[in-house]
Protein backbone atom coordinates (compact mmCIF):
# COMPACT_ATOMS: atom_id res chain seq x y z
CA UNK A 1 0.00 0.00 0.00
CA UNK A 2 1.59 3.61 -1.16
CA UNK A 3 2.54 5.78 2.13
CA UNK A 4 2.76 8.87 0.27
CA UNK A 5 1.39 11.74 2.38
CA UNK A 6 -0.50 14.44 -0.36
CA UNK A 7 -2.76 17.62 0.21
CA UNK A 8 -6.36 16.90 -1.38
CA UNK A 9 -8.08 19.36 -3.90
CA UNK A 10 -10.80 21.83 -3.04
CA UNK A 11 -13.26 19.57 -5.16
CA UNK A 12 -12.51 16.17 -3.39
CA UNK A 13 -14.84 14.51 -0.82
CA UNK A 14 -13.96 13.10 2.66
CA UNK A 15 -15.89 11.61 4.69
CA UNK A 16 -16.52 10.46 8.65
CA UNK A 17 -17.32 7.11 9.32
CA UNK A 18 -20.37 6.45 11.82
CA UNK A 19 -21.12 3.38 13.43
CA UNK A 20 -22.85 4.18 17.07
CA UNK A 21 -26.70 5.35 16.45
CA UNK A 22 -26.17 8.07 19.23
CA UNK A 23 -24.06 10.19 16.64
CA UNK A 24 -27.13 9.87 14.50
CA UNK A 25 -29.51 12.51 15.00
CA UNK A 26 -32.86 12.00 14.11
CA UNK A 27 -35.06 14.41 15.56
CA UNK A 28 -35.01 17.05 13.44
CA UNK A 29 -36.52 17.45 9.71
CA UNK A 30 -33.62 15.13 8.05
CA UNK A 31 -30.57 12.86 10.03
CA UNK A 32 -27.90 14.62 11.13
CA UNK A 33 -24.60 13.48 11.83
CA UNK A 34 -23.95 14.96 15.51
CA UNK A 35 -20.15 17.09 16.59
CA UNK A 36 -19.75 14.71 19.06
CA UNK A 37 -18.54 12.39 15.87
CA UNK A 38 -15.95 14.83 14.97
CA UNK A 39 -14.49 14.73 18.51
CA UNK A 40 -11.37 12.92 18.66
CA UNK A 41 -10.19 11.25 21.81
CA UNK A 42 -7.66 13.35 23.86
CA UNK A 43 -4.90 10.34 23.29
CA UNK A 44 -5.23 11.95 19.43
CA UNK A 45 -3.93 15.16 17.59
CA UNK A 46 -6.53 14.77 15.09
CA UNK A 47 -9.25 12.82 13.51
CA UNK A 48 -9.41 10.38 10.95
CA UNK A 49 -11.59 10.16 7.79
CA UNK A 50 -11.36 8.86 4.40
CA UNK A 51 -10.61 10.12 1.07
CA UNK A 52 -13.93 8.60 -1.39
CA UNK A 53 -13.73 10.35 -4.52
CA UNK A 54 -14.29 8.52 -7.64
CA UNK A 55 -15.54 5.17 -5.94
CA UNK A 56 -18.83 3.58 -6.23
CA UNK A 57 -20.86 3.29 -2.99
CA UNK A 58 -20.00 -0.53 -2.12
CA UNK A 59 -16.22 0.73 -1.68
CA UNK A 60 -16.88 3.62 0.23
CA UNK A 61 -19.15 1.71 3.06
CA UNK A 62 -16.41 -1.33 2.48
CA UNK A 63 -13.83 1.10 3.68
CA UNK A 64 -15.90 1.86 7.28
CA UNK A 65 -16.55 -2.19 7.14
CA UNK A 66 -13.25 -3.40 6.75
CA UNK A 67 -10.57 -0.63 7.27
CA UNK A 68 -12.17 1.84 10.05
CA UNK A 69 -14.08 -0.32 11.71
CA UNK A 70 -12.67 -3.68 10.65
CA UNK A 71 -12.11 -5.09 14.62
CA UNK A 72 -15.95 -4.05 15.75
CA UNK A 73 -18.42 -6.15 15.75
CA UNK A 74 -20.96 -3.51 14.59
CA UNK A 75 -20.49 -2.34 11.16
CA UNK A 76 -20.82 1.19 9.60
CA UNK A 77 -24.55 2.81 9.92
CA UNK A 78 -23.53 5.96 8.18
CA UNK A 79 -21.39 8.78 7.18
CA UNK A 80 -20.62 12.25 7.22
CA UNK A 81 -19.36 13.77 3.75
CA UNK A 82 -17.37 16.90 3.71
CA UNK A 83 -15.88 18.96 0.72
CA UNK A 84 -12.76 20.13 1.13
CA UNK A 85 -13.03 23.29 -0.16
CA UNK A 86 -16.10 23.79 2.06
CA UNK A 87 -13.50 23.26 5.24
CA UNK A 88 -11.21 25.29 3.64
CA UNK A 89 -13.18 28.38 2.97
CA UNK A 90 -14.43 27.79 6.56
CA UNK A 91 -11.44 30.30 7.50
CA UNK A 92 -10.60 26.85 10.27
CA UNK A 93 -7.07 27.71 12.10
CA UNK A 94 -4.03 25.99 10.73
CA UNK A 95 -6.33 23.52 9.11
CA UNK A 96 -5.23 20.39 7.80
CA UNK A 97 -6.27 17.72 5.62
CA UNK A 98 -3.82 15.23 4.42
CA UNK A 99 -4.02 11.65 2.58
CA UNK A 100 -1.87 9.35 3.97
CA UNK A 101 -3.22 5.78 4.11
CA UNK A 102 -1.53 4.83 7.66
CA UNK A 103 -4.97 3.61 9.25
CA UNK A 104 -5.88 2.31 6.23
CA UNK A 105 -6.25 2.38 2.24
CA UNK A 106 -7.23 6.44 1.87
CA UNK A 107 -7.04 6.98 4.99
CA UNK A 108 -6.65 11.33 5.44
CA UNK A 109 -5.66 13.23 8.59
CA UNK A 110 -7.95 16.39 9.56
CA UNK A 111 -6.50 18.67 12.44
CA UNK A 112 -7.01 22.45 13.40
CA UNK A 113 -5.84 24.75 16.42
CA UNK A 114 -8.85 25.51 16.71
CA UNK A 115 -10.53 24.42 19.90
CA UNK A 116 -11.96 21.24 19.02
CA UNK A 117 -15.46 21.11 20.38
CA UNK A 118 -16.03 24.12 18.14
CA UNK A 119 -13.78 22.38 14.82
CA UNK A 120 -16.27 19.22 15.25
CA UNK A 121 -19.05 21.77 15.65
CA UNK A 122 -18.01 23.55 12.35
CA UNK A 123 -17.44 19.85 10.59
CA UNK A 124 -20.49 18.93 11.56
CA UNK A 125 -22.59 21.51 9.93
CA UNK A 126 -20.72 21.36 6.73
CA UNK A 127 -20.72 18.06 6.39
CA UNK A 128 -23.43 15.71 4.23
CA UNK A 129 -25.27 12.98 6.49
CA UNK A 130 -25.73 9.77 4.48
CA UNK A 131 -27.23 7.18 6.36
CA UNK A 132 -26.48 3.35 4.84
CA UNK A 133 -29.92 1.75 3.26
CA UNK A 134 -28.67 -1.73 2.70
CA UNK A 135 -26.50 -3.83 4.40
CA UNK B 1 -47.01 41.40 27.67
CA UNK B 2 -47.71 39.09 30.20
CA UNK B 3 -45.00 37.16 31.67
CA UNK B 4 -44.26 33.78 30.19
CA UNK B 5 -44.77 31.84 33.61
CA UNK B 6 -47.75 33.63 34.82
CA UNK B 7 -49.10 32.31 31.16
CA UNK B 8 -48.27 29.25 32.10
CA UNK B 9 -50.25 29.22 35.68
CA UNK B 10 -53.25 30.79 34.11
CA UNK B 11 -55.01 28.03 33.40
CA UNK B 12 -57.34 29.04 30.42
CA UNK B 13 -56.71 29.71 26.82
CA UNK B 14 -55.53 32.82 26.36
CA UNK B 15 -53.05 34.10 23.91
CA UNK B 16 -49.80 36.17 24.18
CA UNK B 17 -46.35 36.32 22.93
CA UNK B 18 -44.19 34.81 25.45
CA UNK B 19 -41.30 34.75 23.25
CA UNK B 20 -40.24 37.02 20.33
CA UNK B 21 -42.19 35.66 17.38
CA UNK B 22 -44.19 32.61 19.34
CA UNK B 23 -47.82 33.07 20.17
CA UNK B 24 -49.45 30.54 22.42
CA UNK B 25 -52.46 29.64 24.27
CA UNK B 26 -52.93 27.91 26.78
CA UNK B 27 -55.91 24.70 26.97
CA UNK B 28 -57.36 23.61 29.72
CA UNK B 29 -58.02 19.93 29.58
CA UNK B 30 -59.86 18.14 32.31
CA UNK B 31 -57.08 16.48 33.67
CA UNK B 32 -53.87 18.75 32.55
CA UNK B 33 -53.49 21.71 30.88
CA UNK B 34 -51.14 22.48 27.96
CA UNK B 35 -49.39 25.64 26.59
CA UNK B 36 -49.57 25.22 22.78
CA UNK B 37 -47.80 27.86 20.38
CA UNK B 38 -50.05 28.44 17.58
CA UNK B 39 -47.62 30.07 15.37
CA UNK B 40 -44.18 30.98 14.43
CA UNK B 41 -41.79 31.26 11.71
CA UNK B 42 -38.43 29.22 12.76
CA UNK B 43 -37.99 25.52 11.81
CA UNK B 44 -37.20 24.37 15.49
CA UNK B 45 -40.44 25.33 16.37
CA UNK B 46 -41.22 22.15 14.25
CA UNK B 47 -39.95 20.38 17.43
CA UNK B 48 -41.61 22.97 19.74
CA UNK B 49 -45.07 23.19 19.18
CA UNK B 50 -46.20 22.21 22.38
CA UNK B 51 -45.22 23.65 25.88
CA UNK B 52 -46.11 21.66 28.66
CA UNK B 53 -47.40 22.66 31.92
CA UNK B 54 -45.42 21.93 35.05
CA UNK B 55 -47.27 19.11 35.75
CA UNK B 56 -46.58 17.56 32.26
CA UNK B 57 -42.27 18.49 32.69
CA UNK B 58 -42.19 15.95 35.03
CA UNK B 59 -43.38 13.44 32.37
CA UNK B 60 -40.70 14.84 29.72
CA UNK B 61 -38.03 14.80 32.53
CA UNK B 62 -38.12 11.30 32.68
CA UNK B 63 -38.22 10.95 29.42
CA UNK B 64 -34.93 12.70 29.31
CA UNK B 65 -33.75 11.28 31.73
CA UNK B 66 -34.15 7.88 30.46
CA UNK B 67 -31.70 8.75 27.53
CA UNK B 68 -29.35 9.56 29.31
CA UNK B 69 -29.71 6.42 31.52
CA UNK B 70 -29.61 4.44 27.58
CA UNK B 71 -26.45 7.31 26.88
CA UNK B 72 -24.27 5.81 29.82
CA UNK B 73 -25.39 1.77 29.02
CA UNK B 74 -24.51 3.21 25.09
CA UNK B 75 -20.92 4.75 26.56
CA UNK B 76 -19.94 1.50 28.25
CA UNK B 77 -20.68 -0.35 25.50
CA UNK B 78 -18.84 1.60 22.97
CA UNK B 79 -15.55 2.07 25.05
CA UNK B 80 -15.58 -0.44 27.80
CA UNK B 81 -15.70 2.41 30.61
CA UNK B 82 -17.74 4.41 32.00
CA UNK B 83 -19.07 8.38 31.53
CA UNK B 84 -17.91 9.96 34.92
CA UNK B 85 -21.00 10.10 37.44
CA UNK B 86 -20.20 13.84 37.60
CA UNK B 87 -20.95 14.43 34.27
CA UNK B 88 -23.64 12.80 34.38
CA UNK B 89 -25.12 14.54 37.27
CA UNK B 90 -23.71 17.85 35.47
CA UNK B 91 -25.59 16.98 32.49
CA UNK B 92 -28.99 16.32 34.34
CA UNK B 93 -28.78 19.68 36.52
CA UNK B 94 -28.24 21.55 33.23
CA UNK B 95 -31.23 20.04 31.27
CA UNK B 96 -33.53 20.50 34.39
CA UNK B 97 -32.96 23.61 33.93
CA UNK B 98 -33.43 23.72 30.46
CA UNK B 99 -36.39 21.23 30.86
CA UNK B 100 -38.10 24.33 33.35
CA UNK B 101 -37.27 27.23 30.81
CA UNK B 102 -39.16 25.06 28.89
CA UNK B 103 -36.99 24.86 26.37
CA UNK B 104 -36.81 21.64 23.75
CA UNK B 105 -34.27 19.50 24.27
CA UNK B 106 -32.37 18.31 21.48
CA UNK B 107 -30.71 15.17 20.27
CA UNK B 108 -28.56 14.06 23.25
CA UNK B 109 -24.90 11.95 22.48
CA UNK B 110 -21.79 11.65 24.03
CA UNK B 111 -18.03 11.89 22.78
CA UNK B 112 -14.73 10.25 23.23
CA UNK B 113 -13.82 12.94 25.83
CA UNK B 114 -16.58 11.53 28.21
CA UNK B 115 -18.25 14.30 27.22
CA UNK B 116 -22.22 14.79 27.09
CA UNK B 117 -23.31 16.83 23.88
CA UNK B 118 -26.39 19.15 22.86
CA UNK B 119 -27.43 20.10 19.46
CA UNK B 120 -30.00 23.05 18.48
CA UNK B 121 -30.32 23.28 14.97
CA UNK B 122 -31.96 27.31 14.14
CA UNK B 123 -33.04 28.18 11.24
CA UNK B 124 -30.07 30.72 11.20
CA UNK B 125 -27.68 29.21 13.73
CA UNK B 126 -26.15 25.94 15.05
CA UNK B 127 -25.42 25.86 18.41
CA UNK B 128 -23.55 23.11 20.25
CA UNK B 129 -23.41 22.59 24.35
CA UNK B 130 -20.79 20.04 25.35
CA UNK B 131 -20.99 19.00 29.21
CA UNK B 132 -18.26 17.44 30.97
CA UNK B 133 -17.09 17.78 34.97
CA UNK B 134 -15.97 21.17 35.32
CA UNK B 135 -17.05 23.21 32.02
CA UNK B 136 -20.62 23.92 30.30
CA UNK B 137 -19.38 25.22 26.60
CA UNK B 138 -21.54 26.95 24.16
CA UNK B 139 -20.31 27.16 20.66
CA UNK B 140 -22.58 29.32 18.29
CA UNK B 141 -22.18 29.13 14.94
CA UNK B 142 -24.19 31.60 11.88
CA UNK B 143 -24.97 29.48 9.34
CA UNK B 144 -25.14 31.67 6.89
CA UNK B 145 -21.51 32.91 7.62
CA UNK B 146 -19.85 30.02 9.38
CA UNK B 147 -16.66 31.89 10.03
CA UNK B 148 -18.59 34.04 12.15
CA UNK B 149 -18.22 32.15 14.95
CA UNK B 150 -19.26 32.91 18.55
CA UNK B 151 -18.58 30.61 21.64
CA UNK B 152 -19.31 30.97 25.51
CA UNK B 153 -17.92 29.24 28.29
CA UNK B 154 -19.10 29.35 31.57
CA UNK B 155 -18.23 27.13 34.53
CA UNK B 156 -21.47 24.10 35.47
CA UNK B 157 -23.23 26.55 38.43
CA UNK B 158 -23.58 29.78 36.39
CA UNK B 159 -25.53 28.13 33.38
CA UNK B 160 -27.62 31.58 33.33
CA UNK B 161 -25.68 32.80 30.47
CA UNK B 162 -26.21 30.16 28.34
CA UNK B 163 -30.17 29.91 29.13
CA UNK B 164 -30.15 33.23 27.92
CA UNK B 165 -28.04 32.80 25.00
CA UNK B 166 -30.10 29.78 23.83
CA UNK B 167 -33.51 32.01 24.20
CA UNK B 168 -31.80 34.58 22.10
CA UNK B 169 -31.35 32.13 19.47
CA UNK B 170 -34.83 31.14 19.92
Amino acid sequence: MPNLKFNLSDTDTITRFIKDKNYINKKGSAPKITADAFVYPKTEKEISMAHINDLPEFEIWGIGDNGVFKNSLSKTKARADINVGSAKNLGITSLTILRDNLEFNRHVTVSSEMEKTEFAHLLSVISKTVIRTVS
Amino acid sequence: MPNYIDIVNLGQIRTCSPIQNFNAKIIDYSDHKKFELCSYEYPISKHMQTFLTQELNKNYKAEVYAELDVLKKDFITEYNSSLPETVISNARSFLNKIIDEHIKIPHIAYNPDKQIGLTWEFSEYSAYLTVDDVFLRLSVIQLSNLKNRDSIQREIFSSEDIILKLKELI
